[in-house]
């Protein structure tokens, strides 16, 4: 308009040529003529329009969102938006037709390049919150799974599953912290201290459970330092023969229904010790058995402190063994000792028959020195020794262990675990009479 | 939360689909407390998505928009660079004009 009234100020010398123009826009299509106006507005409407179709349609509940379908409606979307005005531009226009041409397809291309940088910051976003989701699921997972485990109680197994359990979600807190999408650090920090405190509780755990593993260990290790120091010692000839003396008493005077004296009384402390030292060995070979069997349930370890335990309760256990083999040599050394032998094996199912009380009554939720009394009566002793029952119980049981040692070292069956199942008794019920050995 | 809207939101979750099995099947038996503590996590993760998805979209329909703008804005641009060249080639054409009509 602006033309044709400049045109006809000046006289319509150029009117022609003007319609011939507009002529030639209208034939040639949506393609303007140098200078003419864009018809932007029609462009806007159909982009607008476009736009909430694509969102009317992903935002509907029952549509699935597909990212990718809708990048490529939008960078379609993007490119009819130039084109149309890149349509509208004359092909052999003036320098600043070119110019405009040359910056919408910039703006194009920008625009482009923004899609490709808004979808990767989605993806990333997608990423973050389905890491983030997974994390915090598998901290409710492990959380019932650790709750259920504190109650049922660790073991070895377990123990190896909560460290690579650990170790496998500090690497997820480490790739999520990797992804973290910036408004989302505080969020971020949290699930990471949740994380963080999870790993803690597991670690505690498993460390309470190994060091309890590790001085089950150590406290073997003093007690076999203990009895192979009492077993160099050059009196111990001596207390062996005290033991003997004294267990034969002792079987003497329950024969006889007495029992004044404790073993300590008889024998002395040394003999005494020197039971109790045995004692404590078989006991120890009963916690090594079952923590090699745990171990050896647990399957490949790969903690180096749970390896280490493990080859020291193997080393203790062929040390246990060496170290009774050799106390049975000491006894069986002298006529005394392979009386106590023949002792312990003749009276062999007597104190079984007692071990199996003192077992089924330990097994029972109280335990007190009625207990006791009751093994003392299964032993035929006298009810009168109620009152020492408590007193005499760890002889009791020293005497059933260093039986079951004699037995043991002699081929005949393995070591009394009195933790353990009751044994079974074989052959008669009542104690036999003791034999001279001949 | 029933059983059945439980499921039905696992159904819907974008991570519960990328979880490690092991995960999936601890999620999919979920009963009484674990259920609720499972179904917290995966609503607040739809949100987190459905408020992602929007960003997304509304970055789009910026950048289009955006990109109309600036066309319009180059458009303008070169009408009026063009009619400055035709206004200049107008004068020169009336000088040219006033001059045959003076030389007549």
């Amino acid at each position: 308009m602006l033309h044709f009234k400049k045109f006809r100020h000046c006289g319509a010398t150029n009117l022609p040529a003007f319609l011939n123009n507009r002529l030639v826009f209208q034939v040639a299509g949506p393609a303007e003529t140098a200078g003419q106006k864009p018809d932007t507005e029609q462009v806007k409407k159909d982009m607008v329009e476009a736009t909430e179709r694509i969102q009317k349609d992903i935002l509907a509940p029952e549509k699935e969102f597909n990212a990718d379908e809708i990048i490529k409606g939008q960078n379609a979307e993007i490119t009819s938006i130039a084109e149309i005005a890149l349509g509208k531009l004359p092909k052999e226009g003036t320098d600043a037709d070119k110019q405009a041409r040359k910056e919408i397809e910039e703006a194009r291309n920008k625009a482009l390049a923004e899609i490709v940088a808004n979808t990767e910051n989605y993806r990333r976003l997608e990423k973050f919150v389905d890491k983030k989701t997974e994390l915090k699921a598998t901290l409710a997972k492990n959380d019932g799974a650790f709750k259920e485990l504190m109650v049922k109680g660790l073991d070895i197994h377990a123990v190896e599953i909560m460290k690579k359990v650990g170790a496998e979600l500090t690497l997820n807190a480490a790739e999520l912290d990797g992804l973290l999408v910036p408004g989302f650090e505080k969020d971020n920090q949290e699930l990471y201290q949740s994380v963080h405190d999870q790993v803690d509780q597991f670690d505690q755990a498993a460390e309470a459970f190994t060091n309890n593993l590790d001085s089950k260990v150590k406290k073997g290790d003093d007690a076999l330092k203990d009895v192979n120091g009492f077993l160099d010692e050059p009196n111990h000839a001596a207390a062996i023969n005290a033991l003997v003396k004294g267990r034969e008493k002792m079987v003497g005077d329950s024969a006889a229904g007495k029992n004044e004296k404790t073993f300590n009384d008889l024998v002395g402390e040394r003999s005494a010790q020197l039971a109790q030292n045995v004692s404590t060995l078989l006991d120890q070979n009963g916690v090594l058995v079952e923590m090699i069997e745990q171990f050896n349930r647990a399957g490949d370890l790969k903690d180096p402190k749970l390896l280490s335990i493990k080859a020291a309760a193997e080393k203790q256990k062929t040390d246990i063994d060496a170290t009774l083999k050799k106390t049975f040599q000491a006894m069986a050394s002298s006529p005394d000792d392979q009386k106590v032998l023949a002792l312990s094996l003749e009276n062999g199912q007597g104190y079984l028959t007692a071990t199996n009380k003192l077992i089924e009554l330990q097994n029972q939720p109280i335990k007190n020195s009625v207990h006791t009394a009751e093994i003392i009566k299964a032993q035929g002793w006298q009810a009168g020794a109620r009152a020492k029952a408590e007193e005499l119980k760890p002889q009791t049981e020293a005497h059933v262990k260093i039986w079951a040692l004699g037995r043991y070292l002699n081929g005949q069956g393995a070591p009394v675990e009195t933790s353990k199942e009751p044994i079974a008794a074989n052959t008669a019920e009542e104690p036999a009479k003791v034999k001279e050995p001949s | 939360m029933t059983q059945g809207e439980y499921l039905q939101l696992m159904q819907k979750s974008h991570a519960f689909k990328k979880m490690p099995a092991e995960l999936q099947k601890s999620v999919m038996g979920a009963t009484g407390e674990l259920m609720l503590k499972y179904a917290d996590i995966f609503l607040d993760e739809q949100k987190m998505i459905v408020h992602a998805q929007k960003s997304f979209l509304a970055k789009n329909k910026e950048i289009s928009q955006k990109l109309t703008v600036n066309i319009k804005n180059i458009k303008k641009d070169r009408l009026v660079k063009n009619e400055d060249a035709s206004t200049k080639q107008d004068a020169l054409e009336e000088e040219r004009l006033l001059t045959q009509i003076n030389n007549l």
